[in-house]
């Protein structure tokens, strides 16, 4: 059910940490920010549990069983109110288990998943118990530049901060549909990087996640890989995995490497196992 | 796997990555320069901005030499006709006003000798 190994939880010094990925907008690059969260974890041997809150089992088909999934529960909330309440149970139950353990829990919020989980932590006032624990809270927020995903983005931030105050923000410009910094400035995305982004950049980090070369990553996404385990792959395995020939399976290897290391080195700067100095 | 490992792991991917973009893009423009009708867009699928911008580079200099070739001087007397472009198509002007004025004056004449010996000739 949950990432957390007991054999890798001894010893560790990092601060639990609740890191909550988020966009109520599909396509913003969520599930892949999420996976690269749970892979710079793992390249940290920092202890991480992965949640995931959505109808799409992305995340878990790329890490395998180690995922808690919470499905949305519509027809059986109109009969049974509490029914979405209990639907959330288990992510409480392994908050407080990675918290024992001094471990992460990793949430990726699907899209439109994320004013029911919202209220549910309105309701079990999550906030007071995370503030109890000494357990940190990040808000990820990745989005591409279009005007709609960037408004949402927004929203999102403000949602999540009304119900986490204390919680640091992390800003994730997804470079997938082209550069922010390229946006025309008559642009409808460029008007609401202005209006919503530049309102929130004033108490959250930026990262950018650069765009993967040639839609190099989908081959390996199809075949349930993860991030880490792209660039020691041996080109047969490649050839195999993707169905490319040798010289593009090369290409794609290569791409998703040079990209995997950049977001990397950009995550080192918000995450807690990485700015500790965490084993490398 | 360690970061470190993986940071080796990936350098070294991204390398052999560059490398072999770098011989496809060679590869891809030859093949087009020799013959651009069989060639195939596909190609350029897993080409990044700057393979492509390598392909057109390419393409662009072998064109660039291929026109230098045709404009090239014949030699005088070479005897050969190859990449003479439309000189040999070449004719003289036709000189329409000459001609004219030539068959009007000689017109002109015939008229003046006719009309001169029916004088004569009715007394």
């Amino acid at each position: 059910m949950t990432g957390v190994k007991p054999g890798l939880l001894g010893g560790t010094t990092w601060p639990p940490q609740f890191i909550i990925v988020a966009n109520d907008k599909g396509g913003q690059g969520k599930s892949l920010c999420s996976l690269a969260i749970a892979d710079h974890a793992s390249l940290h041997q920092a202890p991480l549990a992965v949640v995931q809150v959505d109808k799409q089992l992305r995340l878990a088909n790329a890490l395998g069983r180690k995922v808690l999934t919470i499905q949305p529960v519509a027809r059986d909330a109109r009969r049974d109110p509490s029914a979405e309440s209990r639907a959330f149970t288990p992510l409480y139950s392994v908050l407080e288990k990675a918290v024992a353990r001094r471990a992460a829990v990793l949430v990726d919020l699907g899209a439109n998943q994320l004013e029911r989980t919202l209220m549910w932590a309105g309701l079990v006032d999550l906030d007071e118990d995370l503030g109890a624990w000494s357990c940190a809270t990040t808000i990820v927020v990745p989005f591409v530049a279009e005007g709609e995903g960037i408004r949402q983005a927004g929203r999102t931030v403000k949602l999540l901060v009304e119900r986490f105050p204390a919680a640091q923000i992390v800003l994730v410009e997804n470079e997938r549909d082209g550069t922010f910094r390229a946006l025309h400035p008559a642009s409808d995305a460029a008007t609401a990087y202005k209006t919503v982004i530049k309102a929130v950049q004033t108490k959250a980090k930026t990262l950018t996640m650069p765009a993967i070369e040639a839609g190099s990553w989908r081959a390996f996404e199809a075949a349930g890989c993860r991030l880490i385990d792209v660039p020691p792959m041996p080109p047969q395995k490649v050839m195999a995995l993707t169905g490319l020939p040798r010289p593009e399976a090369k290409i794609a290897r290569g791409d998703v490497a040079a990209w995997a290391a950049i977001f990397f080195s950009e995550l080192d700067r918000v995450l807690p196992w990485a700015t500790a100095g965490g084993a490398r | 796997m360690r970061r470190q490992d993986f940071d080796t792991a990936a350098a070294a991917a991204r390398v052999a990555g560059l490398e072999t973009r770098a011989k496809i893009a060679h590869d891809v423009a030859r093949d087009f320069v020799k013959d651009p009708a069989r060639f195939d867009p596909k190609r350029l699928i897993h080409l990044d901005r700057n393979a492509i911008l390598e392909v057109l580079r390419t393409v662009d200099e072998a064109e660039a030499a291929r026109l230098v070739a045709i404009s090239a001087p014949q030699k005088v007397g070479d005897g050969t006709l190859g990449n003479s472009g439309w000189a040999n198509l070449r004719g003289p002007e036709p000189r329409y006003w000459i001609r004219g004025v030539i068959i009007g004056a000689a017109t002109g004449a015939c008229l003046v000798i006719i009309i001169g010996l029916a004088s004569v000739s009715l007394g």
